[in-house]
């Protein structure tokens, strides 16, 4: 246990001198990389931070946007459901009047089938009247009835306005007029004198006679004279009945 | 010292075997950290890991005694760490022996603790300032205060050199009373005791420095509260 001063000193000296070794070798390098990476990491988190930042900037203007958006799309629906409700009403309206106007139609069209129906049904049953009438009388023509149809024609003749028997006159006396008479069967000799007397009387002369037969006319007489035609015939009568009965529907 | 402690002689001076195995130390420890900080990355590899868990942790500690003074203090109290470890250890080795081991050596650290007290002292808050604390409470305490510099940093000197001389010398007794391998747990007490004895010196230099750092700051609080009141 002695002290030697040489060994001291130089142990001072080895020292100092391992203090500034170890400081220019260790400890200023290892300090400034922990620094260095220090920096890196504040700057990282620095970064970070900024980048969290923008990120919640960012979240922020999507959600506000998206609130906007949500709002303009609640506004955009309750537009849409009052204009789908405007256009419900007015199409219900639309089809309202669509439908009327379909229920008028159709009740005029019901009302034009019934009418046609029931003028069909009145011409059924007037045909049928008129066929049980032709047949009907049919079954009665004859010498009997062509006697009471000369009858019936005197009494028209005799009740004719004075124009027409002016006018029947006239055309009596134009040169080379006859008196066309038709039948549908032979008169007897009375009832053609009582004809003849009778439209000579009428007529203010006497004119030649021509007599025709025709069968289709069932019975009773045709007169012509020129233009005019005086008829009381069955067949005249019922064309006349069938004619009429077709006018009056 | 010796004859047999003298290694070689260098003009007037005879250079000793702590000398001589400092240099190695310091030889050593240049040469590693030279290297192993050549190429320092921020993703660091084991070699740069086990640096920089080293030089953090004892800026850390001189942080935790005295905040502020990180890097003012790491390459004293840093080197005082490292070297005492590392020369603790070396005895070791076989055939080599402690410079720690050598009052000369410890004394001389010690001498260098001391100093550097003042030094930083003294850099803190100024000549006057800093020897004003020598003579507080009263001027009665100069003595005490002036003994108490002497005793601890004698007491510095010795506790080191005392422990590792005696482990040496333990170590060597045990291998020449009770054969090869018997020494073996002497060994291992004599790597834990290295290091906690480095611990100790390193701790101690740091809460002196600090002491007289704070010494200082005390001051200058008490005077700055006097001139408010």
């Amino acid at each position: 246990m002695q002290l030697d001063w040489t060994t001291f000193l130089l142990q001072i000296v080895n020292f100092l001198v391992l203090v500034w070794l170890l400081k220019r070798f260790l400890y200023q390098p290892v300090l400034a990389v922990i620094a260095r990476r220090r920096e890196g990491i504040e700057q990282a988190l620095n970064d970070a931070r900024e980048a969290e930042a923008k990120a919640e900037k960012l979240r922020e203007d999507y959600e506000s946007k998206l609130t906007e958006q949500n709002s303009a799309q609640a506004s955009a629906l309750a537009r849409l459901a009052d204009e789908v409700a405007a256009e419900r009403v007015r199409r219900l309206a639309r089809l309202d009047d669509e439908l009327s106007a379909e229920r008028e139609r159709q009740a005029a069209l019901a009302d034009k089938q019934a009418a046609d129906a029931g003028r069909k049904a009145e011409e059924a049953a007037r045909a049928a009247a008129l066929g049980f009438v032709t047949r009907l009388l049919g079954r009665l023509a004859g010498s009997a009835l062509d006697s009471r149809l000369v009858d019936m024609l005197i009494e028209d003749l005799a009740k004719l306005p004075t124009d027409q028997l002016d006018a029947l006159r006239e055309a009596a006396a134009v040169a080379e007029t006859g008196v066309q008479l038709t039948t549908a069967r032979a008169l007897a000799d009375a009832d053609l004198d009582r004809l003849l007397q009778a439209l000579n009387s009428a007529l203010g002369r006497t004119l030649p006679l021509t007599q025709t037969i025709d069968p289709d006319m069932q019975s009773g007489v045709r007169i012509g004279v020129g233009p005019w035609m005086l008829a009381a015939s069955l067949a005249d009568e019922l064309a006349f009945f069938r004619s009429g009965a077709r006018r009056a529907c | 010292m010796n004859a047999e402690a003298i290694v070689f002689t260098l003009g007037p001076l005879a250079i000793s075997r702590p000398v001589v195995t400092t240099w190695a130390v310091m030889l050593g420890l240049t040469l590693l950290c030279a290297l192993a900080t050549r190429r320092l990355r921020l993703d660091p590899g084991p070699l740069q890991t086990m640096l920089e868990g080293i030089v953090s942790t004892i800026h850390d500690t001189i942080e935790d005694t005295l905040p502020n003074y990180g890097r003012r203090l790491l390459p004293f109290i840093g080197t005082l760490w490292i070297y005492i470890a590392i020369a603790n250890l070396v005895g070791v080795l076989p055939g080599a022996t402690s410079p720690t081991g050598d009052l000369s050596t410890t004394a001389a650290l010690a001498v260098v603790v001391f100093a550097s007290v003042h030094w930083f002292g003294i850099r803190g808050e100024g000549v006057a300032a800093y020897l004003q604390h020598y003579i507080q409470p009263s001027v009665i305490m100069l003595p005490f205060h002036i003994i108490s510099e002497i005793s601890r940093t004698v007491a510095l000197a010795v506790r080191l050199f005392g422990n590792v001389m005696s482990l040496e010398t333990a170590a060597l007794l045990v291998l020449l009373v009770a054969g090869f391998l018997v020494p073996v747990p002497v060994l291992a007490l004599h790597i834990v005791e290295a290091l906690v004895q480095a611990y100790i010196f390193g701790m101690l230099a740091l809460v002196y420095i600090s002491g007289g750092i704070q010494s200082g700051q005390s001051r200058s609080t008490r005077i700055e509260a006097g001139a408010t009141q």
